[in-house]
């Protein structure tokens, strides 16, 4: 019985960049990954020593500054938006774990994987683990973004953590389901105008070995637990590759695409990757009241400086994110189904499809809340690398570089329209998912959750214009 | 583009690519750590022309708070290179009577460099000199500068003080309030120029029977208006506002502008945090709302210079004691150990500008 064919979302426009010849055998090569791998723990390396050993002075730690800035406007600013999950790819904190489970940089061997392979639980095979570890990093980022030791122990906690995982558990499960960072970077890589797709379903189905999952002597099964062939969306493809490299067929391939068409995957959304867009935003909007913010009180609240005035504000930040902020959108949703009159859908689904519609204004609220100090701040990064530990050093000469805040005036006028594109894609994305259930009454039913995003977007531009 | 259908046999471990891998992937794990403590610990010591001392300095009232190390020991003759840095705020560094008076920070994150051969052997003590926090003053150690042929010499504490203030028996924790006191601040020049009219000999000599250490302007004042006297007789016809022009010339003379404009640069170094820069004893150490000090080591408030009874009541020897022992009861610390004489005094004469206007 053949089955039906999965409907590629939007499948309207697709640019196959594989057929590039120079992509195509770049993505190929073997040691890329383990290349830009290499390059990427260099940093890491570098950054847990000056943790442990530089100054405790964060604008002066090379850990603190190519962390928590350099790193962080890579990923956010441009990977994310850009390349998806590109930054999983060349992570530097499972590669030991991963290496060791293969006992191999870079070219698969015969010899069974070096783990205890054991399967990960099912009632944790979702993303509300990285859910509640994002939160818990959230709480002490007040901490960890400014105290090098905290950075450090934080990093040293990562990489342990995955490389014992790896040897309990298959393949990269520290990524797939306990990294706090890949479970934002997976959610927001739905945005990006970049996709790894098989070309013919039907190819796949025919395909009985399968070796983009279990491997072959052209590369390692799938580290990220996906068959290719059902991939519809971003969300849990690490970019590594790997399937292109195995694909007997030659039916893998790396596409140009519209941006965000994910989103409008409905058969899997989920209510743990709809809290994580919740969190997410909601974090955004605490970040910026906190770190960018004027309030004193909040600042200190948040830095630990009472253990009383941080509990309250740990209670407060977690009620934010948890039950306030998703309150008010079911809320709206509530409203919504009434106003569109959609009662033939639960009222639980129709708040999970809705929630998708935040991910585009949390992207963007994320880029302006990082543009208002990553342009600030990035100077910080000559003088670091001159002198990465604070011990005097003077590399390349560089020591002495001024702090000089880029462009400073013209930071607002980056984040408006940052945010104003947000907000225009939420729009989009929750008019295309109401859509879904019938077009009767549309913008009725549109006008509350609209009417959220808009007041969340406000919310950002009071924060940063003021 | 390429078949993967083709049979291709697993590469080995041991093949090129994957032990050029190993390679560098240890260089990365191993040969950075190795490098940078290698560089940092052997190789800069090793370039370094003369033996190099890290100093960091801490808020006094933090954990292992104050400078680490607080003592440092260096031979005599030994050409030694401080690298000090701040682990938290911005603090200064000086070790005057080594010469070592940097007006440059020791900045969080930064390193700064101080050369040094003690040629003297001895204790010097160095200390912070930017207003960190209310427990500024505890912020001090000592560079002990060893001569291995005089053991005893090591030990000493390099010029003292060589006025005996407690020969002379003041209490200098007592108040002091002068039985004179002018109702305006009075103005040496002035006075300069009634002497002028008015005197038959150098201002001073009226007073030569007199330790002039020990007097206070009070009795400088009582003695202009004795009378029966020379002096007396001279300034009988004058108002008391014009006596005390005549108090401010007199303490005037006693120190030479160079030596006022070095008590000018100590005050307001090291003296300010708590007196205030217009000695009015309002500096930041004396407010109670930033005071981390218990109530007791500040019983009593920061002396205000500007307080004309207070000022005309205290002879130049007890803010000498005061200088040198620090002040009992109060968070007043001692100078003894870090100011030469001539630094003593000329603080003292500059104190005196904030009661006394001069030109």
């Amino acid at each position: 019985m053949s089955q039906p064919p999965i409907k590629q979302p939007g499948s309207n426009w697709r640019f196959e960049l594989t057929r590039l010849p120079f992509l195509y055998r770049l993505l190929r090569w073997r040691p890329l990954q383990f290349t830009l791998t290499l390059i990427t723990l260099s940093f890491f390396v570098l950054a847990l020593l000056t943790s442990f050993l530089g100054t405790p002075v964060g604008n002066r730690n090379f850990s603190i500054i190519f962390v928590w800035i350099v790193w962080w406007a890579l990923v956010i600013i441009l990977l994310v938006p850009a390349l998806g999950r590109s930054w999983c790819a060349i992570c530097p904190i499972p590669a030991p774990g991963e290496w060791l489970q293969r006992r191999s940089f870079i070219h698969p061997r015969r010899r069974k994987l070096w783990t205890l392979g054991k399967r990960w639980p099912r009632r944790l095979k979702n993303i509300w683990l990285q859910n509640f570890s994002f939160l818990a990093m959230a709480l002490f980022s007040a901490i960890i973004l400014t105290r090098p030791v905290a950075t450090g122990l934080v990093l040293l906690a990562f990489i342990l953590l995955a490389v014992g995982l790896s040897l309990v558990y298959e393949r990269r499960i520290f990524c797939r389901y306990v990294c706090p960072v890949g479970g934002f970077i997976g959610l927001y890589s739905m945005a990006a105008p970049i996709e790894l797709r098989v070309k013919d379903i039907e190819v796949c189905r025919a395909h009985s070995t399968k070796e983009c999952y279990v491997g072959s002597e052209h590369g390692f099964g799938c580290p990220w637990l996906v068959f290719p062939g059902n991939l519809q969306r971003n969300t849990y493809c690490g970019l590594c590759t790997e399937c292109l490299k195995t694909c007997t067929m030659d039916n893998v391939a790396v596409n140009l695409r519209l941006p965000g068409l994910d989103f409008f995957v409905a058969k899997q959304r989920r209510l743990d990757e709809a809290y994580k867009a919740f969190i997410m935003l909601a974090c955004a909007l605490a970040y910026s009241a906190v770190l960018l913010g004027p309030w004193g009180v909040l600042k200190d609240a948040a830095n630990f400086a009472s253990l009383d005035g941080w509990l309250i504000y740990a209670a407060v930040f977690l009620a934010f994110n948890l039950l306030i902020l998703p309150g008010l959108f079911y809320l709206t949703t509530l409203l919504s189904r009434k106003l569109g009159a959609r009662g033939e859908i639960s009222a639980r689904a129709y708040f999970i499809d809705l929630s998708y519609s935040l991910i585009p204004l949390g992207l963007a609220a994320w880029i302006a809340f990082s543009l208002g100090f990553v342009l600030v701040s990035i100077s910080y990064a000559l003088p670091v690398i001159a002198d990465p530990f604070g011990w005097g050093w003077n590399l390349f000469g560089l020591r002495d570089m001024p702090w000089t805040p880029i462009a400073p005036g013209l930071i607002p006028y980056m984040q408006v329209p940052v945010l104003l594109g947000g907000l225009t894609f939420s729009i989009y994305t929750l008019w295309r998912i109401l859509g879904e259930h019938g077009r009767e009454r549309l913008t009725r039913a549109a006008l509350p959750p609209a009417f959220f995003l808009t007041l969340a977007t406000f919310g950002f531009l009071w924060l940063y214009l003021g | 583009m390429p078949d993967n259908s083709a049979p291709k046999p697993y590469p080995s471990f041991r093949s090129r690519p994957e032990r050029i891998a190993l390679v560098l992937v240890l260089l990365a794990v191993v040969g950075i750590p190795l490098a940078v403590l290698g560089t940092q610990y052997g190789l800069r010591p090793r370039l370094a022309p003369m033996r190099t001392i890290e100093l960091v300095g801490r808020l006094p009232s933090a954990e292992h708070g104050g400078w680490t190390p607080d003592t440092i020991t260096v031979f005599k003759g030994e050409r030694v290179r401080l690298l000090l840095t701040s682990a938290d705020v911005v603090h200064g560094f000086a070790v005057p009577k080594l010469g070592i008076e940097t007006d440059a920070w020791v900045e969080p994150g930064k390193v700064l460099e101080v050369i040094f051969t003690a040629e003297q052997p001895g204790r010097y003590e160095f200390l912070c000199t930017v207003w960190c926090e209310t427990g500024h003053w505890r912020m001090r150690g000592v560079i002990e500068v060893i001569d291995p042929d005089d053991a005893v010499a090591t030990l000493r504490d390099v010029s003292p003080p060589t006025t005996n203030w407690m020969e002379t028996g003041i209490d200098i924790d007592a108040e002091h309030p002068g039985e004179n006191a002018p109702s305006q601040p009075p103005d040496a020049r002035r006075g300069a120029e009634l002497w002028a009219r008015l005197g038959d000999r150098p201002f001073p000599e009226h007073f030569a029977d007199l330790d002039p250490r020990l007097l206070s302007p009070s009795h400088a004042f009582a003695r202009l208006s004795r009378p029966g006297t020379a002096l007396g007789a001279l300034t009988g016809s004058l108002g008391a506002e014009e006596r005390w022009h005549l108090v401010a010339y007199l303490w005037s003379l006693k120190a030479a502008p160079d030596s006022l404009l070095r008590g000018e640069y100590l005050y307001q170094r090291d003296c300010t945090g708590c007196h205030g820069s217009l000695g009015r004893g309002d500096g930041p150490g004396a407010h109670p709302d930033l005071s981390l000090d218990t109530a007791s080591d500040m019983a009593r408030p920061a002396t205000d210079f500007t307080d004309l009874r207070a000022q005309a009541g205290a002879s130049d020897m007890l803010y000498y004691g005061k200088l040198v022992r620090g002040g009992m009861g109060t968070t007043m610390p001692y100078w003894g150990r870090l100011y030469s004489e001539d630094d003593l005094w000329a603080v003292i004469a500059y104190v005196r500008s904030f009661a006394f206007k001069r030109d």
